[in-house]
């Protein structure tokens, strides 16, 4: 099972619309796939029509003994299963505190799920706290959407500099741009630079679309409803080379 | 809970059913599509055997897909655009492609089976519009492949709960099996679409599997044991001849030897003249049909010889795997003319003959009419002996060929004990055998090994006389490559010691002859000096 979370400090640079577009192709492909929304906001869960609710609330989602298959959730899409987003996970950070171990704890309750599916994506919230860091150690890879932007280079300059002072050198960053205007110069330019500098760069640029946008109305991930279009293209081709990563070959 | 099946009979219109849940679910009828499918397995039927399904599938407007699934689940285990290649395997993607090849191994597939399809589903949905119980209903027909005629199939309804959902699909089950008086059916549809083409699945083992019984006399086991060998050629061939997957020629090749050996270790059994004229038949098979095999081999294993490898010295190895492939390709069509060919007509025809009547030979000591257990587990029990016997005698400087004359006795002792399975206790036999197995693998190593290093000289005499020669890099790889086949040779060579004592064991020796040693006596006192093989 590989686990892979869509993550950025940032808000608004389409850290669901990736999470929830890549769970879908990777079950239309047949891997068994489980979506893990862990922002209150419940954006993933929204796409999916699940009711953002879990019996006990965050807390109960974190004990051991629990589990987390009684929270899951199918979608109305095969092979695609997720565990909701409920409100009681703004207290999330609070609830780990109070385990043994809080940063490991993701890890451990994910485990169990390895006979089950073939991938996690994990839908984080924009943030830095102890919730990240529990999911930077969960994760295999962190796919990481940044709008071509100065601000940015910044956000992945902590990122990476995190990474290392954590020690977490198994932990594959997975740098992707999101919202992309090749017509922009700015936006060429970042792209130039940061592609340059970086060996973590995925060649695939999600553009700004609004046919993304349009998810939220039909409450579906794009390639559900809009096959052809440039976006659900480009996220068929950022699967590709996230599939790649994660499992080999091709 | 599982998906349930149902036989819908007249209750198998959408219109019917929404009208059953209305009032409980919104009922979402999605469109109806129909699609022409084809079913792929392997000749072996790997695939159904493990309870899946790999069908391309042509729906009316779209573009094909194939897609593999779990038949009770109906799981997705893997879908990707476009169709089946008939050369290569199917290109799912990494994380499936593991899977499924876990499965076919070295088989290729064949269209197995035809079916039209006219589906619906009808998706009960909750106040907020989320699918929470899906429903498929579905009218069908099947037929061999590529045929036109096919045969209308019973209707099928399936209930699919969703996770996380449960008391929605238990609610769901309960009006529809209340208001509709259905009871969930077994599930069997795939099996009903075969039966109803005329198709039988698992019809293909190459296992002998011959069932024989306590008082049969040994020629007509023999009898049986050789017709089905010869079975197992016949449902070979056209795979070999077509080229299809490497295991037709193996199996083929299996069976051969098999027939070589049951006629050699059993030829007292055998009248004179059957014994001579197919000895010599299946002799002459066994040798047009090795060059090719034997570089079946060798491809199949190249792989696994370059990881020990730099990939610098494997890619300066590229002419030479070239140069197997088109040795490989002139093998085989000397192969197919030799089986397309009078020899191998005439060598069937009068082997189904010989096989189709009693021998019932009146020549001096001939064992046929003797009982077939005690005829074979006296040379069953003679034949370890005799690995025994060779076994001690084997030093780490004895000559390769000495470790081959070893490999031969263990592959006939094998096969011995697999012709007379069912006179033995199975579970004695499957531990005989499980230990045998060990010994035999690495005996069956080290000759590859052995094999492979040899033919790595004559192919760099055929290279040098190709022209262009290769460049000089290609023969040093070649060297690096013999070398790091001999390293392997020498690790089998070292393990052969404690294989042969384990197998030749006390334990072991007792356990064999618990199972065929007290008869092979009994038959020995009873009529000594007139058994010797």
């Amino acid at each position: 099972m590989k686990v892979a979370a869509t993550y950025n400090i940032k808000g608004g640079v389409g850290k669901t619309a990736a999470a929830v577009n890549i769970a879908h192709l990777a079950a239309q492909s047949g891997l068994k796939t489980l979506v893990w929304d862990l922002d209150p906001q419940g954006a993933a869960t929204f796409y999916f029509r699940v009711k953002p609710k879990v019996k006990g609330g965050g807390k109960k989602l974190l004990k051991a003994d629990g589990g987390l298959l009684p929270a899951i959730k199918a979608t109305d899409f095969e092979n695609l299963d997720i565990i909701p987003a409920d409100f009681s996970l703004r207290h999330l950070d609070i609830d780990l505190e109070r385990k043994k171990n809080p940063e490991k704890r993701l890890k451990k309750l994910l485990a169990p799920l390895s006979g089950e599916y073939d991938l996690v994506v994990l839908d984080c919230p924009p943030s830095i706290s102890l919730v990240s860091e529990a999911v930077f150690r969960a994760a295999d890879a962190l796919l990481i959407p940044v709008i071509p932007t100065t601000l940015s280079l910044r956000t992945l300059q902590k990122l990476d500099d995190f990474k290392k002072e954590e020690g977490l050198d198994n932990l594959l960053f997975l740098v992707f741009f999101s919202m992309a205007d090749r017509r922009k110069k700015l936006h060429r330019e970042i792209i130039e630079e940061v592609a340059g500098n970086r060996a973590d760069v995925l060649s695939t640029l999600i553009p700004y679309a609004s046919d993304v946008e349009l998810m939220g109305v039909h409450r579906k991930p794009l390639s559900a409803f809009s096959t052809n279009s440039a976006s659900a293209k480009a996220y068929r081709a950022l699967w590709g080379e996230v599939r790649t990563t994660l499992f080999g070959g091709k | 809970m599982n998906a349930l099946y149902y036989r819908p009979g007249d209750c198998s219109s959408a219109k019917a059913l929404s009208e059953l849940f209305a009032g409980k679910f919104t009922v979402k009828a999605e469109r109806e599509r129909m699609a022409a499918q084809t079913l792929f397995d392997t000749f072996d039927w790997r695939l159904f055997a493990a309870g899946m399904s790999l069908r391309e599938v042509r729906e009316e407007g779209a573009p094909v897909f194939t897609e593999w699934r779990e038949e009770v689940s109906d799981a997705l285990l893997g879908r990707m655009e476009g169709g089946l290649s008939r050369k290569s395997a199917p290109a799912f993607g990494a994380g499936v492609n593991e899977r499924l090849s876990q499965i076919l191994k070295l088989r290729a597939l064949m269209p197995v089976l035809t079916i039209s399809a006219t589906w619906r589903q009808l998706l009960l949905r909750d106040a907020s519009g989320k699918t929470t119980v899906k429903l498929k209903i579905k009218h069908w027909s099947a037929g061999k492949p590529g045929s036109r005629k096919l045969l209308p199939l019973p209707p099928t309804l399936k209930l699919i709960p969703l996770k996380g959902y449960e008391k929605e699909a238990r609610e769901a089950r309960r009006l529809l099996e209340e208001k509709s008086k259905l009871t969930p059916a077994e599930h069997s549809t795939l099996a009903l679409a075969f039966q109803a083409a005329g198709v039988k699945p698992l019809s293909y083992s190459s296992k002998v599997g011959a069932k024989l019984n306590e008082g049969m006399a040994a020629e007509e086991a023999l009898r049986i044991i050789l017709s089905r060998l010869a079975e197992i050629m016949t449902q070979n061939e056209d795979g070999v001849l077509k080229d299809i997957d490497t295991e037709f020629l193996h199996d083929f090749r299996v069976a051969v030897r098999r027939t070589r050996s049951a006629l050699g270790q059993m030829k007292k059994a055998v009248p004179a003249t059957v014994l001579k004229e197919f000895k010599a038949g299946f002799g002459w098979l066994g040798t047009v049909t090795g060059p090719t095999r034997d570089l079946d081999v060798y491809l199949l294993k190249l792989p696994g010889y370059a990881k020990a490898l730099d990939p610098a010295t494997v890619k300066n190895l590229e002419p030479l795997f070239r140069h197997i492939e088109v040795r490989r390709k002139g093998e085989q069509e000397k192969l197919k003319t030799a089986l397309l060919g009078k020899r191998f007509k005439s060598l069937k025809k009068k082997w189904g003959t010989a096989l189709g009547k009693t021998w019932n030979s009146s020549q001096e000591w001939y064992l046929g009419r003797l009982p077939a257990k005690e005829v074979a587990d006296r040379r069953i029990f003679k034949l370890y002996k005799s690995i025994a016997k060779q076994g001690a005698l084997l030093t780490p400087e004895s000559a390769p060929e000495a470790v081959h004359r070893l490999r031969i006795a263990a592959k006939k002792l094998r096969y011995m004990i697999e012709f007379f399975s069912s006179l033995h206790p199975p579970e004695k036999v499957s531990e005989v055998v499980a230990k045998l197995k060990i010994l035999q693998d690495t005996l069956g190593d080290f000759q590859d090994f052995e094999v492979h290093r040899l033919l790595l000289y004559r192919f760099a005499e055929e290279l040098c006389a190709v022209k262009p020669p290769p460049p000089p890099m290609t023969f040093f790889a070649m060297g690096e490559l013999a070398e790091s086949i001999a390293g392997r040779q020498r690790e089998a060579r070292s393990a052969l010691g404690a294989k042969l004592e384990e197998f030749t064991s006390q334990e072991n020796s007792k356990l064999i002859k618990s199972v065929f040693g007290a008869a092979g006596s009994r038959l020995s006192n009873e009529s000594s000096g007139n058994l010797q093989h």
